[in-house]
């Protein structure tokens, strides 16, 4: 009975402190420790925390969106927008995220270069509630449908005269979702969010380079090229120049 | 002879000329008037004529005034006559005398000028009677012929008449106006018209008709009562008024057989309508100003005497329901100028603008008011100014305070009353929201581990051949059942391998058995099977003779159709002397075969 007593007190003394530093460690953990900080006011303990669950390459729109949430409130509208941006991979659907990206947005005193509206932003909407990830799977979804319908044409012919329709409305479905799929995995990675105020694209990759254009904060870049701590970047309305890599904030990590 | 016929010719045509000429040119212009008869009475018409001779065309002349006549020009007449080879045109103006008074009168001379000539009628006397004109010369009593003169406008007049030359300002002042008529036919009497500057008039009441004996005579009286009242001070003219209608006059010269007169008379135009104008004489009123002594405030200028009657109801209500003040004002005067009668005080309420009713002497006002207060307990006293035109002086009918009850106001009967879109306006102002973010998510969510993403999985990438290499295998199978279905030589020759397969391995069991005539027709069925699907061939008619008429055209190599040869010879020679044929024989027989068939199959077409 004393030896067993002497081994229960020996495991809590040993794994009782190997299971609390799992907790301080665990993800869910930090996310309740920095829900605690934020609802406290404390932002920066609150940041702190968010981005330690990031920092163990584990990642969800909820972490991104409270994090921007978190920078918001610090008063860093740009890296609340990046990080509001990167939820939005995760959870574009979400009308909380849509609200505060855009009161963000609207919140800014200088308004991000847009992009000119054009006939494909129409298609783009269609695909903006999935992430990647779900217009892959509907890509293939459709895929898979467009194959089986194929075959049924081939061995039904009875079928044929409603199945023509159906396939021509189908295959228009799949190649505006390839579009899609297209374009945004041609900017992943290589899409950045301007987190400064003070952002300014330069000639050239040097401190003292003649200063071409300003970006306001919370503006999309996209990254063509880096150089030591530079970015070459193109604004959306089309103007290149180089910025220096502490200014933004890639969205895809 | 000849020549005096032709002269008697000359002589008509030359006496026709002159008489025509002489027609042409003797234009002998005369101007005559007539009267179809000299004696008429009052009340009837005559007709009088006025004729040119000598004239084919001209203007209908005007005439003057004639004492004692109104005259209408009625149209025109023109005739054509050829007397003794003479002819002569003439043109008659006809026009309708009417008789004004008794008496003896003359009518022209008349005088025209035509083409810078002056042409003078005769004159023409006339007598006009009262009564019957008897058709046989009649000895007229002294009475009637000269003392006692008679007038039209004894037998038909206008009257107008007012209730008083002195008003007030918007003081209703009645206004008659009667028509008198004595033994004369008229019709078509239209409703009479007549001046009334700086007043205001109503229309004319539907006319009364009646008989009133003036003067010993008696009248047939037709009265149009309106009123009027004065617009703003000063001396105006009334009148005078004016009345159209049509007198039908008698045409007496137009007599018939005794009996028959008046009928025909009655029924077939014994009267001819000749309009008439009657004028009445003008009234002059003044129209005083109000005075300004003793004048209410309220006072909204009610003229006459009036009396004022308010009912309330319901008098329980909630806070914001309506009431109903139901106004009657009594009485005579101007009600034109009756207004709503004012609450005298309205705090506290909510006042709609009323509802308006007028009738005979009585005009009602329905106000709906909404004591907005549960404090109210009495709707204030009415108050109704007017100026007693009779006394001269202002008067104030005044009616309440009438006690209700007000209890506290709820919301659903408030929207009752309250027009939607003003309770839009009145108690939805536009509301500001406050703007911030959404507040943070208590749930860490679909928690993952940063990796790749889907499409660069290569599972994934290779899972998405499988339906496609599905379908271009199911697409090839399609096809080649299709083809075989349609191809036979294609089916036989696809098919080949398989069923000489079959006949070799029965040929192999007859080896094994050691039976070379069983051995030897295997194989040579084998043979006709294959060549015959290989080359869609008959399989029964393939003999040795195919080498030389078939196989050597198919670029085949000699020494494979040299074996094929052996292979036939060995066959046919098994056939007669089997016993010759030992194991080994038969091993290299099927051997050959087996390589032929390797050889055939691997040929291309």
């Amino acid at each position: 009975m004393k030896k067993l007593i002497q081994f229960t007190a020996l495991f809590f003394l040993f794994c009782v402190p190997v299971f609390a530093q799992q907790k301080e460690e665990s993800p869910v953990y930090l996310f309740l420790k920095g829900n605690s900080a934020y609802a406290e006011g404390k932002f920066d303990e609150a940041i702190s925390s968010y981005e330690n669950i990031i920092r163990q390459k584990s990642e969800s729109g909820n972490v991104y969106y409270n994090l921007a949430n978190a920078y918001f409130k610090k008063g860093e509208t740009g890296k609340a927008i990046l990080n509001y941006e990167r939820a939005k991979l995760f959870i574009p659907a979400d009308s909380d995220l849509k609200a505060n990206y855009e009161y963000a947005l609207s919140s800014l005193k200088e308004s991000p270069v847009a992009l000119r509206k054009t006939w494909f932003a129409f298609v783009e909407r269609l695909a903006q509630g999935l992430t990647i990830d779900g217009l892959t799977v509907f890509l293939s979804a459709v895929y898979f449908i467009i194959c089986f319908s194929w075959t049924l044409w081939l061995f039904v012919p009875a079928l044929r005269e409603a199945l023509r329709y159906f396939i021509a409305i189908i295959v228009i479905v799949f190649i505006f979702a390839a579009v899609n799929f297209n374009k945004k995995i041609t900017h992943l990675g290589k899409d950045a969010i301007i987190t400064s105020s003070q952002a300014q694209g330069r000639f050239e990759p040097l401190d003292n380079a003649t200063v071409y254009f300003k970006i306001p904060q919370g503006s999309r870049v996209e990254i063509l090229e880096d150089k030591d701590n530079w970015y070459k970047v193109k604004r959306l309305d089309g103007k290149i120049g180089w910025v220096k890599e502490s200014v933004l904030g890639l969205i895809n990590l | 002879m000849k020549f005096f016929k032709n002269l008697k010719i000359l002589a008509i045509i030359l006496l026709m000329f002159l008489v025509i000429s002489n027609a042409c040119f003797a234009k002998d212009i005369r101007f005559e008037a007539s009267v179809d008869r000299n004696k008429v009475s009052l009340g009837s018409t005559l007709q009088l004529n006025l004729t040119f001779y000598g004239v084919e065309n001209m203007s209908a002349p005007g005439l003057p005034n004639i004492d004692g006549f109104k005259w209408q020009y009625t149209g025109s007449s023109t005739s054509m006559s050829i007397v003794n080879g003479k002819v002569s045109n003439s043109i008659t103006y006809i026009y309708l005398l009417l008789p004004v008074k008794t008496g003896t009168f003359q009518l022209g001379p008349f005088s025209l000028e035509y083409q810078g000539a002056i042409y003078t009628s005769k004159p023409i006397t006339l007598e006009v009677v009262e009564g019957q004109v008897s058709q046989a010369p009649q000895a007229q009593s002294p009475a009637q012929s000269g003392s006692q003169q008679f007038d039209l406008k004894d037998k038909i007049f206008l009257i107008m008449q007012v209730g008083k030359n002195t008003a007030y300002l918007n003081e209703t002042v009645p206004l008659t106006i009667k028509l008198y008529v004595n033994k004369l036919a008229v019709r078509d009497i239209q409703y009479p018209q007549f001046n009334h500057e700086g007043i205001s008039a109503s229309s004319l009441q539907q006319p009364r008709q009646y008989q009133e004996i003036s003067g010993g005579l008696a009248y047939d009286v037709i009265e149009f009562d309106t009123t009027f009242f004065g617009i703003r001070p000063g001396e105006f003219k009334v009148g005078p008024a004016m009345l159209k209608c049509n007198l039908m006059a008698r045409k007496e010269g137009q007599r018939r057989p005794s009996g028959m007169d008046s009928f025909f008379d009655d029924f077939f135009g014994g009267y001819e309508a000749y309009p008439l104008d009657v004028n009445s004489s003008e009234m002059k009123i003044t129209i005083l100003p109000l005075p300004e002594e003793g004048k209410p405030q309220d006072f909204s200028g009610a003229m006459g005497n009036f009396t004022l009657d308010v009912t309330v109801g319901p008098h329980e209500v909630r806070a914001g329901d309506p009431v109903t003040l139901k106004m009657v004002i009594r009485g005579e005067g101007n009600f034109n100028t009756v207004n709503c009668p004012k609450i005298e005080t309205t705090d506290g309420f909510k006042i709609y603008d009323p509802q308006t009713k007028q009738e005979n002497g009585t005009k009602v006002f329905e106000q709906v008011i909404m004591p907005m207060d549960e404090k109210i307990q009495e709707i204030p006293r009415v108050i109704f100014s007017f100026f007693d035109i009779s006394s001269g002086t202002y008067r104030r009918a005044t009616a309440g305070p009438f006690p209700i009850t007000v209890t506290k106001e709820e919301a659903q009967t408030q929207k009752v009353v309250e027009p939607y879109s003003k309770r839009l306006t009145v108690y939805s102002p536009p509301e500001t929201l406050g703007k911030d973010i959404v507040y943070i998510k208590d749930f860490i969510g679909d928690l993952k581990s940063r990796q790749k993403p889907l499409y660069k999985n290569k599972a994934f990438v290779w899972f998405q051949f499988l339906p496609l290499a599905l379908l271009v295998v199911l697409y090839i199978a399609l096809n080649r059942r299709n083809r075989l279905k349609q191809d036979v030589s294609y089916a036989r020759r696809l098919n080949a391998p398989r069923r000489v397969k079959k006949s070799v391995e029965n040929a192999r069991d007859f080896l094994k058995q050691a039976k070379p005539e069983e051995f030897y027709n295997a194989v040579f069925k084998a043979v006709q099977e294959y060549l015959g699907d290989k080359f869609d061939l008959a399989s029964g008619g393939i003999t040795i003779n195919i080498i030389d008429e078939f196989l050597k055209t198919k670029n085949i190599d000699p020494q494979i159709l040299e074996r094929l040869r052996n292979i036939f010879k060995d066959c046919d020679m098994a056939r007669y002397a089997a016993g010759a044929f030992d194991k080994t024989r038969m091993e290299t027989t099927l051997k050959d075969l087996e390589e032929l068939i390797v050889y055939f199959q691997r040929m291309k077409e």
